[in-house]
């Protein structure tokens, strides 16, 4: 009976940086349990310790797990052979131009999708599960089937993309 | 052409970036032959699927150390690299149809140029013109759209988010760090392009690192 009164009006303690209404909502809920039972607000306190315990090792386990997808998918074949066509036509100073533009667009689609990560418990599913939970099941159902072509036919080109570096590099002379 | 080439290569050795494509035939060319090739590396991929999702980021991390050895090897081969001039290859018919050679069987050369201020200069301004594997004139909206095209691939990590187990932090700072990092990849490269390669190069060879990196492999040898 306790642990089920615990988990229902325990302080939603996944939030790193508690704003002032957290604060205030988990001190009306330590004085709440406390009224009910001592050993209550002791769980708390506990549960508090462990979460704090876990977060520098499992910060930088996630931070790379972010990093690394990201980082890869952003040092593809680009850097290797479309900075050359891009400065050929376009010269140094509106290829930094175009640059600039590509990380404005890039940080505020990010920024929106941390807006929507850091507002609710999010779990597997990334952005579709994002959006078909915060816009509804419309939205997150045309999203949904948006992303799965996307991923489809972006696999189809990776593929096409790696058999013609290899038949390339390692098989007959090109003329 | 192979001979001919050869006997170029022998006559001026420091001229001539020599062509080693074509030496291993291991894989057929044929486009039924590619089917199969496509058709197994997508087995292999489904099955790396159905072993564990959660074996994608630590695979990712060891190819993201490849490729960060492959960039330090391209700045470092931009730093040791003397001057020297890069043959065209002949699949660019465009160039070899408008430039002025006398024989049909000569090679255009473009230039190397190590560090220097005049080569920065001369890619400084745009000049938009032919793209030779389509024949269109570029503008800025199609460059951009290409690069554009090269850097969307920032959904990777939020697609992730059920691996971790702080996704409100952990996404956003590790999200916004690589964007950081990949655009200053990109700047410091575009610079080193810029300040290193003749203009002409750029227009009419797009894997001229490769060709680069090949000479160096058939000069010491």
């Amino acid at each position: 009976m306790q642990t089920t009164i615990d988990c229902q009006f325990a302080p939603y303690t996944r939030f790193d940086v508690q704003t002032d209404d957290q604060h205030e909502i988990e001190t009306s809920l330590q004085t709440f349990n406390s009224s009910i039972n001592l050993s209550s607000e002791h769980s708390i306190i506990e549960s508090n310790i462990h979460t704090v315990s876990n977060n520098s090792k499992t910060f930088l386990r996630g931070m790379l797990v972010v990093f690394s997808p990201v980082a890869l998918a952003m040092l593809a074949i680009s850097i290797f052979m479309r900075i050359g066509f891009a400065l050929a036509h376009a010269g140094v100073i509106q290829t930094l131009i175009q640059l600039g533009l590509c990380l404005i667009i890039l940080v505020c689609t990010m920024l929106s999708i941390c807006s929507l990560a850091t507002n609710g418990k999010i779990d597997g599913g990334g952005v579709y599960h994002m959006i078909s939970r915060s816009l509804g099941p419309e939205f997150g159902g045309g999203v949904g089937v948006l992303f799965y072509f996307a991923t489809v036919i972006g696999n189809g080109q990776s593929v096409a993309a790696i058999v013609e570096i290899l038949v390339e590099l390692f098989g007959p002379g090109s003329e | 052409m192979n001979i001919e080439f050869e006997r170029k290569t022998r006559k001026n050795p420091n001229l001539v970036v020599c062509l080693f494509i074509g030496e291993m035939n291991i894989f057929e060319a044929s486009h039924w032959w590619r089917f199969l090739y496509g058709t197994v590396i997508n087995l292999l991929s489904l099955i790396l699927c159905l072993l564990s999702a959660p074996l994608y980021p630590t695979i990712a991390f060891f190819i993201l150390i490849i490729v960060g050895c492959v960039y330090i090897v391209i700045v470092l081969s931009f730093c040791i690299q003397n001057p020297l001039s890069i043959v065209i290859s002949k699949t660019n018919v465009y160039a070899y149809h408008n430039g002025d050679l006398p024989n049909r069987t000569d090679f255009l050369y473009g230039q190397y140029t190590s560090f220097s201020l005049s080569t920065f200069k001369g890619n400084l301004y745009s000049n938009y013109s032919i793209d030779y594997t389509t024949g269109d004139v570029m503008n800025f909206e199609t460059v951009f759209g290409i690069l554009f095209s090269s850097v969307t691939g920032f959904l990777a990590g939020a697609t992730m988010s059920g691996q971790f187990q702080q996704p409100s932090r952990s996404l956003y700072r590790g999200s916004i760090s690589a964007i950081v990092v990949a655009f200053l990849i990109y700047i410091s490269e575009l610079f080193l392009i810029a300040s290193t390669t003749d203009r002409f190069v750029l227009f009419s060879q797009l894997n001229f690192n490769r060709l680069r990196n090949d000479f160096q492999l058939c000069s010491y040898e």
